[in-house]
C-alpha cells in the first residue's frame, strides 16, 4: 500500500444512485480521487458519466449513496452548494454566455461587487490576470464570446473554472471540440493544476488524453464503476479494450 | 514605438470596441436623422411646446419599455402589458370612486399589479408554459375585467391633486411630471440592467439559461422578476395615463404593448435575448413618436401612421441584425 492510499480522499462516492423514472442512469458507483491526483473517467456513451457529473456538480440530486469531501459527508442540493465545497465544471458545452463578454462570463453567479453595483473593474482586471496565466492569446476581456474561437472559449471556461482556486475540478470532455495545438494546451493546463494540489476528474473519450494526464482511470458502464486501472500501465489498446469489453483483458492475468 | 503611439493605439482600439459592440448606434443615429429631417422640413417642429409635447405624450411608453426591454433581453415576451395599462385605468378609477384614499390606492394598484406580475411568471419558469401564450390570456382576462368594469363607459377621476399631477403637473411649472418619472424609470432601469448583479443575471439567462443555472443561480425566480418588473412599470405608465386622461377608459392601453415591442427592438434589443438597452428603448420610443408627431404637422393623413411606423421598424430590424451583425 503506498501512500497515497493512508491519505483521506479529497472526493469519494460510495454507492451513488440515480433514476429518472424507469430508467436507471447509476446503479451503484464508487469513486476515490486525492488531492494533486487527476482521476479519468471512461465508459461508453449512456454509461452514465455525464449523470455523476450533475450530481458531483450539484444540478442533480441522487436517489441514494454518499459523497464525502476530505472525510465529511456533503450533500449538495444546487450548484451553489457544490460550487461553495470548491468543486468546479468544465462542461462540454462550456456553458457559457455568447452575448456576455469574457469577463462577464468569469463571475456570473458571484459577481464581486461594491454597494450592490458591479466592480467591473475588478472583474476585467482578474479575469485577464487569469488569461494571462493560461497564455491566452484573447485580447481584451471585453470581447464577447461569440466572437472567440473554440480553442478561445475553452480557454475562458477553463479560466472561469480556476479563478476561484478550486479543490476539486472535473472536466467533461474538455478536448473532444479542439485541434491539435489546443488539446496540448489544455493537457498542459491540467498538469499545472494537479501540481496545485487540485484533484481532477477528467472524463473523456480521448484515450490519449487518459494516458497523457491520468493517474487512475476507473470504467463506468451500465451505470456502475466495473473496473479501476493505474494509468501508467496503461497503452491506448487497453483502453480501447477497456470500453468495448466493459473490463481490462489483462486483468485476468493478475 | 513610443509610450504616446500605444496609449493612443489602445483608446482607438476601445473606441472602436465600444461602437462595434453598441447596439444603441443605429438607434441613434435613425433618432437623429429624423430630428434633423422634420427640423429642416417643418414649421414649429423645434418650438419649445411641440418637443415637451411629444417628449410628454410619449413618457407612459417609455415607462412600459423599460419594463418590456428586460422581458426581452430574458428572452421572454409580455403581450399583457397593454392591456395592464387599460385594466389599471379601471381599476384606479374605480377604487377611487367607491372612496379609499389616493395614499392607498396606489399602493393598492401596484401591488395588485405585481401580483399579476407573479402569475404570467410561476406560469412561464415553474410550469413551462411559452410567455407569447400566457401573457396573451393574461391581456384577455385583463382587458376582459377592465370591460366589464367599465361597461362600455369611462369611469371619470376626480381625486387629490398630487395624484392628478402625474399625468398633468409640471415640476416648478415647467418640466412635466411625467417625463421626470420616466427618465428616473431609464436611469434606474440603466442602472439596474448593466452595472448590478441582477442585471448581468437576466443578461445571461437570456443568452444561455442553462449556463446561468448550472452556476448556481436562482434562474425561475429570477425570469419571475422580469414579468413583475414589466407589470409593474406598465401600472406606473397606467396610472399616468388615466390621471392625464382624468378617467379610466378600458381602451386606453389598447395595442400598447405592440408599440412598446416596437420600440424596444428599434432601440436595438435582441428579440432572441441576451441583448438590450434601456436608453436604445427610450430613443425607439421618441423615435416613432417623433415620426408620428412630424406627420401630423406635415398634415399626413392619419391612417398611413401605423404603415410607417411599421416599415420604419422593419427598415431598423434589418439594420441591427443584417448589417450590425455582420460588422463582427
Amino acid at each position: 500500500m503506498n501512500d497515497v492510499e493512508l491519505r483521506v480522499p479529497r472526493v469519494e462516492v460510495r454507492g451513488i444512485r440515480k433514476s429518472y423514472g424507469a430508467v436507471t442512469a447509476l446503479r451503484s458507483v464508487d469513486l476515490t480521487v486525492h488531492a494533486g491526483e487527476v482521476l479519468g473517467v471512461l465508459g461508453d456513451n449512456g454509461a452514465g458519466k455525464s449523470t455523476l457529473m450533475k450530481i458531483l456538480a450539484g444540478s442533480e440530486q441522487p436517489d441514494g449513496g454518499e459523497i464525502f469531501v476530505d472525510g465529511a459527508l456533503v450533500s449538495f442540493s444546487s450548484p451553489r452548494d457544490s460550487r461553495s465545497a470548491g468543486f468546479e465544471m468544465i462542461y462540454q458545452d462550456l456553458a457559457l454566455c455568447d452575448d456576455l463578454d469574457v469577463a462577464s462570463n468569469f463571475y456570473l453567479g458571484r459577481e464581486p461587487c461594491w454597494f450592490g453595483m458591479l466592480n467591473l473593474k475588478r472583474m476585467h482586471a482578474d479575469a485577464a490576470g487569469e488569461l494571462a496565466q493560461l497564455g491566452s492569446r484573447i485580447p481584451t476581456t471585453k470581447v464577447e464570446i461569440k466572437a472567440l474561437s473554440g480553442g478561445q472559449r475553452q480557454t475562458v471556461a477553463i479560466g472561469r473554472a480556476l479563478l476561484f482556486d478550486p479543490r476539486v475540478l472535473i472536466m467533461d470532455e474538455p478536448t473532444a471540440a479542439l485541434g491539435v495545438r489546443e488539446t496540448a494546451t489544455v493537457i498542459e493546463t491540467i498538469r499545472q493544476v494537479k501540481k496545485k494540489n487540485v484533484a481532477v476528474i477528467l472524463i473523456s473519450h480521448r484515450m490519449q488524453d487518459i494516458l497523457d494526464v491520468c493517474d487512475r482511470a476507473i470504467l463506468i458502464a451500465e451505470g456502475t464503476d466495473v473496473a479501476e486501472f493505474a494509468v501508467p500501465e496503461l497503452t491506448t489498446e487497453d483502453i480501447a479494450d477497456i470500453i468495448l469489453r466493459g473490463r481490462f483483458g489483462k486483468e485476468a492475468k493478475h | 514605438m513610443t509610450a504616446g503611439d500605444a496609449s493612443a493605439q489602445s483608446i482607438g482600439a476601445s473606441w472602436l470596441l465600444t461602437i462595434r459592440y453598441s447596439a444603441i448606434l443605429p438607434i441613434l443615429v435613425m433618432f437623429i436623422l429624423v430630428l434633423v429631417a422634420f427640423g429642416l422640413t417643418t414649421d414649429r417642429f423645434w418650438s419649445v411646446g411641440n418637443v415637451t409635447n411629444v417628449l410628454r405624450q410619449g413618457a407612459p411608453l417609455v415607462i412600459v419599455a423599460v419594463g418590456v426591454t428586460f422581458v426581452l433581453v430574458a428572452a421572454g415576451i409580455d403581450l399583457s402589458i397593454g392591456a395592464m395599462v387599460s385594466f389599471v385605468g379601471v381599476m384606479t378609477a374605480l377604487i377611487l370612486q367607491m372612496g379609499l384614499a389616493p395614499e392607498l390606492t396606489v399602493p393598492l394598484i401596484l401591488g395588485l399589479a405585481l401580483a399579476i406580475g407573479v402569475v404570467n411568471g410561476y406560469l412561464i419558469t415553474y410550469q413551462r408554459l411559452p410567455s407569447f401564450i400566457v401573457t396573451l390570456g393574461t391581456l384577455s382576462i385583463l382587458v376582459g375585467i377592465a370591460q366589464l368594469i367599465g361597461q362600455g363607459f369611462s369611469i371619470p377621476i376626480e381625486t387629490d391633486r398630487w395624484l392628478i399631477s402625474l399625468g398633468q403637473g409640471r415640476i416648478g411649472g415647467i418640466v412635466p411630471v411625467q417625463i421626470a418619472i420616466a427618465m428616473i424609470v431609464v436611469a434606474v432601469g440603466w442602472v439596474l440592467l448593466n452595472r448590478t448583479p441582477y442585471g448581468l443575471r437576466i443578461r445571461g439567462i437570456g443568452s444561455n439559461m442553462e449556463s446561468v443555472r448550472r452556476s448556481g443561480v436562482p434562474v425561475n425566480r429570477l425570469v419571475t422578476s422580469v414579468y413583475m418588473l414589466a407589470a409593474v412599470l406598465a401600472a406606473v405608465g397606467g396610472i399616468i395615463i388615466a390621471m392625464r386622461l382624468q378617467s379610466g377608459t378600458a381602451s386606453a392601453g389598447t395595442g400598447l404593448e405592440l408599440k412598446a415591442i416596437a420600440a424596444v427592438v428599434l432601440g436595438g434589443t435582441s428579440l432572441f435575448g441576451g441583448k438590450g438597452t434601456v436608453v436604445g428603448s427610450m430613443l425607439g420610443v421618441y423615435t416613432l413618436g417623433f415620426i408620428e408627431n412630424g406627420l401630423v404637422l406635415n398634415r399626413v393623413d392619419p391612417f398611413y401612421f401605423n404603415i410607417i411606423q411599421g416599415l420604419v421598424l422593419l427598415v431598423a430590424l434589418w439594420l441591427n441584425m443584417g448589417f450590425f451583425s455582420r460588422m463582427r
